[in-house]
């Protein structure tokens, strides 16, 4: 049934921290920070910290669930609902990657259309993105995870200017610690986790990685990574802005960027906001190479024409829907069924899967 | 083929690029000072674009409008100029005192809103006619608007003013327990000045304080490092002036959120940098001009504290002290007993040299 | 009538698309083959005669050392009294004489500068005397890789004299020199030179391999055969590290890479290679590691400063005058005030008048080149500025960019960075900083896919190999380089053994 993956394919385990940390880092982070204060307010740092480590466990049932199939989520889909049931929601999967990095494309584009060129021509700059990410993906999964080290590693210089507006802040918004209840925290921590979204890639890319086993070493670091950023940067925006000003504040990271100043380079959140394609790009390429690769798997199609479908599909649907309301409603159902799908699907799915496993044992 | 068909991608991408409108630096006029008065409840606004010619001279150049809302000015000034005008490189936005004391709050939050506009521009309250000010300005061969900004940076870089910015008027604006403040300036012989602090409680100016409280206003404020402090020795007939190396603040609360204690407590560390009572008697009397110091310190911290209390003034974030240390805070309770709140100072001043010649 | 002239274009049409390949000459017998090049001047075909017969001796004579055969081969054979083959081959003191009567190798020898001695005329079966002329350059000092410290060696075009100045170098038994010939009609020879037992068996085939399909008529120089071999033949990027040390290919083979060299050029590839390679220069492993790391790190700067500067200037002016310092903002104007262009049209005025003069310098002889260098850089560039073509700071930004890419070591990875800024400048109008990013990710994603000899060619970069970036972007120590690169998998990884760490002594003792 599984033919295994040639060895040029593979890339070496260190890689899946940079793939599970650049699909966790994406265009969330420029301004989840309001969203999260929503319920539990300046204590939402502590929701991040909770669903980072729910993310770990989740993470960990996906790992323990590979190792075991040693294959990806459609070898599991098969073994544990069959082939037309396991196909059918192989699909869904499929389809559900390819939203994933739709949605992303098309809020990065909106960032741009905020924040840099209001009337930026949005057919060129998609034809260009899905022009480059089609390069991308055609080169093979070692150019993705290649793209997706970089977009980690070159961007990383922004990590110290997270802390230059701290001058600006005052460490008595944090006070009281602990002054929320818990469901207030719960409910942070619910809209926290859709910004740890993505580390369900590894279902798919997990026979690409060498060392399988150990590579669960380095995917939890990249949690646990995306955790550290996702934290300092909601506890330096907590301080920077107080919790008023913070509602008025869409894109918050962004905002905070703006008070950056050198002798050389005045305004700061340009240079960001460019950089940041740099941080969405691998994302967007992580999430079509595995719906395409999801599809062939379970068809046996050529993944080539499945991802100039899926490209054309996103360059047609980014031009059709224009209208805000629909956007809105169509990346809040995206990043809810995200939620579902690592929240309740998976340990699903992990229950399953270790009862089949463990019947078929007994027989 | 394959070439081929990267240059009909080329083509189409070059026919893209009509479609982004261009801001030329040299094509484009910047905004560098904006001023606000008030004229029978319109707007009335003067900007003013600095003209860098060829030679290298700089020239300013002043436009007016009238009307209600931020659009508004904007079409009337573009009917005006020969260039598009560009507000990304606004250094200060100045409103005049009228206009303060009614809010301008809607004005500035354009400000904020815009993605092209620094949070480093500088807010401040004029004392008179800016449009007046502005067409009568006396200043050469400078960017108007950076030189009023660098006025105003240069006090707060000798903390004669506290830090204050678009970021952090909003922060305090919106903030809990606090109000804002921006400086105040004014125009004295021709020649921009700063006369003091304007207080805000919510979005209208209601106090100022004058250049001679500003040091009181920075001891209570921020945690001081170069301010200088010169007072009156009457038992010893002479005048010392002390210069700060450190200040720490801290502020001890106690009591329940709807009766609060609080005290701020204030250690100084200085230096006597002149004393005009004779060289040989400054060893002998420090501990008197430190008991000295304190009194008087404490006397007028205390003064100013509990003069905005009673307008209900909170510059100093007092409320968000309270605020961090109670967990049952509430906003509207505090706003009531805030004005009865017992606040207290307590200033220990501690001179470490005197006898540093120079 | 129409159809005939249909069957007539579709004949046309069938002549110029069909390839029309000369067909191969097949000789019968050696005099055939004569026939065919006495049709040429420079064959000389005589008979001398001696006491017992006659001696056919033919010979090319542009290719024959007349000195050897006139010293050493006509003495011989005009005293030799005895007539067969073999007493000839046994009395000419020369080494490598064969008796053969394989036309196509007598043909080919013939080619290579023989001397063809025959007893009988008829006869197919004949003596070859290689007496090769070999005239060609002194071995000189580096021209393009000049150190100022270091071995004073460069690469001839002569391949012996290569192989020679490498062999020495390598005194070992596992110095292996493996000699193919390329190109149809100029059968050039091409050798592929390793060390056994370090250099990688897998890396080796693959080389030896792509050398064999080579289908090329004549190969005149290492490049082509560079660009023939490369893995994307589409790339701007060179993907063989070409070099005239023999200096530096006796080093590299010896880190179990791959060299060959080939007859007629002065350049000797090496591979496989990678990115980070291109921009060291041989000399960095003469200086001490501290001063040749900060040299590497200001070429790597150097490579971004003239990649990006101009794209830059032409971004931020075009789009972000917010980006501005306050300060400069009135040097900028004020420079640019006066100019009628946009600032990509005033780049790229510029930016070809730099790549017009280093063009004309090249193409000059050197003497007039220079002068043409200092002429047109000072002279138009002043006029420029002063008649309002283009601004200052531009012009200061446009001559940094191109100093600075003149820093890059190998020449033809310096034209690669000449070339790919003029993307970046369209991609900075159309989008700006967005756009310079957008190219730098296809840069990036062209580099990612990239391959030098099927090795990754970002390597140590991406796939990260920690241990490979000893010797790249700064180069540490000798005492921390005793490991082979990872990327080459060796065969045998360790250079030289470590010292065993010193025990750290105390002061003073």
């Amino acid at each position: 049934m599984k033919t295994p993956i040639p060895d040029r394919f593979l890339v070496s385990a260190g890689i899946a921290f940079f793939l599970i940390h650049s699909m966790q880092i994406g265009i969330g982070i420029l301004g989840y920070q309001r969203d999260i204060a929503m319920a539990a307010g300046y204590d939402a740092w502590i929701s991040i910290l909770i669903s980072g480590i729910s993310i770990h466990i989740i993470l960990w049932m996906m790992y323990s669930m590979l190792n075991k199939e040693n294959g990806d989520l459609i070898s599991i889909h098969q073994r544990v609902f069959g082939k037309w049931i396991g196909g059918f929601l192989s699909t869904i999967a499929a389809f559900y990657f390819f939203f994933l990095g739709v949605t992303v494309l098309r809020s990065y584009i909106e960032v741009l259309q905020v924040w840099m060129f209001p009337e930026i021509n949005v057919p060129f700059v998609l034809g260009a993105f899905l022009l480059l990410i089609y390069y991308t993906i055609s080169g093979g999964f070692r150019v993705v995870a290649g793209v997706a080290f970089f977009g980690v590693i070159i961007p990383s210089f922004l990590i110290v200017f997270l802390f230059y507006p701290v001058p600006f802040g005052e460490l008595d918004y944090l006070r009281p610690i602990m002054n929320h209840s818990v469901t207030d925290l719960l409910k942070s921590t619910k809209a926290a986790t859709l910004s740890f979204l993505g580390i369900e890639v590894i279902l798919i890319l997990y026979p690409f990685l060498k060392n399988k086993e150990k590579s669960q070493k380095w995917a939890q670091l990249g949690v646990l990574f995306s955790t550290f950023i996702y934290t300092s940067t909601a506890i330096v925006t907590f301080m920077y802005f107080s919790q008023t000003q913070l509602e008025h504040t869409v894109w918050a990271t962004l905002s905070m960027f703006k008070i950056i100043e050198f002798p050389f380079v005045e305004r700061f959140e340009y240079i960001a906001i460019a950089t940041w394609a740099l941080v969405v790009f691998p994302n967007i390429c992580t999430s079509l190479w595995c719906a395409s690769r999801a599809i062939k798997r379970t068809y046996n199609f050529q993944q080539r024409w499945v991802l100039i479908f899926f490209l054309l599909t996103s360059y047609i649907a980014n031009l059709i829907f224009k209208d805000r309301e629909i956007i809105n409603v169509f990346i809040s159902s995206i990043s809810k069924s995200g939620f579902y799908m690592l929240y309740v699907y998976t340990p699903l799915l992990f229950i399953l899967y270790h009862l089949k496993i463990r019947r078929r044992h007994k027989k | 083929m394959k070439q081929v068909l990267s240059l009909i991608v080329c083509v189409i991408l070059l026919s893209g690029c009509t479609t982004i409108e261009k801001e030329v630096l040299d094509e484009i006029y910047l905004v560098t000072l904006a001023g606000y008065d008030l004229e029978d409840d319109k707007i009335q606004a003067t900007l003013v674009v600095p003209i860098y010619q060829t030679e290298g001279t700089v020239r300013n150049e002043f436009y007016t409008a009238e009307g209600y809302l931020n659009q508004e000015l904007d079409k009337e000034i573009s009917l005006q100029t020969p260039n598009p005008v560009f507000p990304g490189k606004l250094e200060i936005a100045m409103f005049s005192e009228e206009f303060a004391s009614k809010g301008f709050i809607e004005l500035t939050d354009v400000y904020r809103r815009d993605p092209s506009i620094s949070a480093n521009v500088r807010l401040a309250v004029y004392d008179g006619n800016i449009k007046e000010f502005i067409y009568n300005q006396q200043v050469q061969n400078m960017d108007l608007g950076m030189h009023v900004a660098k006025i105003i940076e240069q006090a707060i870089e000798a903390e004669v003013l506290p830090k204050t910015n678009l970021h952090l008027f909003f922060q305090s604006y919106y903030g809990e327990g606090e109000d804002p403040f921006l400086p105040l300036l004014t125009r004295k012989n021709g020649k921009l000045k700063i006369k003091g602090i304007a207080l805000f409680k919510g979005e209208k100016m209601v106090d100022q304080v004058l250049d001679d409280r500003l040091y009181i206003f920075g001891v209570l404020h921020n945690e001081l490092t170069k301010g200088r402090l010169s007072i009156e020795l009457p038992k010893q007939n002479a005048r010392v002036s002390i210069g700060h190396v450190k200040t720490n603040k801290k502020v001890h609360i106690t009591g329940t959120s709807s009766s609060p204690n609080i005290k701020l407590s204030i250690d100084l560390t200085g230096t006597i940098d002149e004393y005009s009572g004779g060289r040989k008697r400054v060893d002998k009397n420090i501990k008197k001009i430190e008991n000295r110091v304190n009194q008087y310190l404490e006397k007028e911290t205390q003064k100013m504290i509990n003069s905005y209390q009673e307008q209900g003034v909170d510059p100093f974030g007092i409320g968000k002290e309270a605020k961090a240390h109670f967990r049952d805070w509430d906003s509207k309770t505090w706003q009531e007993i805030y004005p009865q709140v017992n606040i207290q100072t307590e200033i220990n001043m501690d001179i470490v040299q005197s006898g540093v010649i120079r | 009538m129409r159809w005939e002239r249909i069957v007539l274009m579709i004949n046309w049409w069938k002549k110029w698309t069909q390839p029309n390949e000369q067909p191969k000459q097949e000789f019968k017998s050696i005099s055939a083959l004569f026939e065919q090049a006495k049709k040429s001047k420079d064959f000389v075909h005589y008979k001398i005669n001696n006491e017992h017969g006659s001696v056919w001796i033919s010979y090319i004579k542009t290719l024959v050392d007349t000195n050897m055969l006139q010293r050493d081969i006509l003495p011989t054979i005009q005293s030799n009294n005895k007539q067969s083959l073999e007493e000839i081959k046994g009395t000419v003191p020369i080494g490598n004489v064969k008796i053969t009567d394989d036309i196509e190798e007598i043909k080919k020898k013939l080619l290579g500068g023989s001397v063809i001695i025959q007893v009988k005329d008829q006869s197919n079966k004949c003596v070859i005397i290689k007496a090769q002329s070999k005239s060609g350059r002194e071995v000189a000092a580096p021209e393009i890789e000049f150190s100022v410290l270091g071995p004073k060696e460069a690469f001839v075009e002569s391949i012996d004299t290569n192989l020679h100045l490498i062999r020495k170098r390598i005194p070992s038994l596992q110095f292996t020199v493996k000699e193919m010939k390329v190109g149809t009609t100029s059968q050039t020879r091409v050798a592929v030179l390793y060390v056994e037992g370090i250099a990688n068996q897998e890396n080796i085939n693959t080389v030896l391999q792509r050398i064999d399909s080579i289908d090329f008529d004549h190969v005149t120089d290492s490049s082509f055969i560079t660009q023939l071999i490369a893995d994307d033949q589409n790339s701007p990027f060179p993907q063989l590290l070409d070099t005239e040390r023999p200096d530096r290919v006796s080093a590299v083979l010896n880190e179990g890479k791959i060299a060959f060299v080939i007859d007629g050029s002065p350049q000797v590839l090496i591979g496989p290679t990678n990115f980070i390679e291109f921009f060291s220069s041989f000399e960095d492993y003469f200086l001490n590691w501290h001063i040749a790391s900060a040299f590497r790190l200001i070429r790597m700067f150097s490579v971004f400063f003239s990649i990006f500067a101009t794209p830059v200037y032409v971004a931020v002016l075009t789009y972000h005058y917010e980006l501005i310092p306050k300060d400069l903002v009135s040097t900028l104007v004020t420079s640019r005030s006066a100019i009628p262009f946009a600032p990509i049209l005033e780049a790229l005025i510029l930016e070809l008048a730099i790549e017009l003069l280093r063009e004309a310098g090249a193409r000059l002889p050197t003497k007039v080149g220079q002068t043409i260098g200092i002429v047109g850089g000072i002279v138009i560039g002043t006029a420029s500025v002063e008649a309002g073509l283009t601004s200052n700071v531009l012009l200061i930004i446009v001559a940094l960019a191109a100093l600075a890419s003149f820093t890059t070591p190998v020449y033809k990875m310096g034209n690669t960075i000449r070339l790919i800024r003029f993307p970046f400048l369209l991609f900075a109008q159309i989008w700006g900083l967005l756009g310079i990013v957008l190219c730098f990710s296809f840069l990036l994603v062209h580099l990612l896919r990239l391959q030098s000899l099927g090795r990754p060619y970002l390597e140590p970069i991406f796939p990260p190999r920690i241990p490979d970036l000893k010797d790249t972007i700064i180069r540490l120590p000798f005492s921390s380089q005793s490991l082979r690169p990872l990327n080459l998998q060796t065969e045998s990884t360790v250079r030289f053994k470590k010292k065993k760490a010193k025990k750290k002594k105390d002061i003073d003792e």
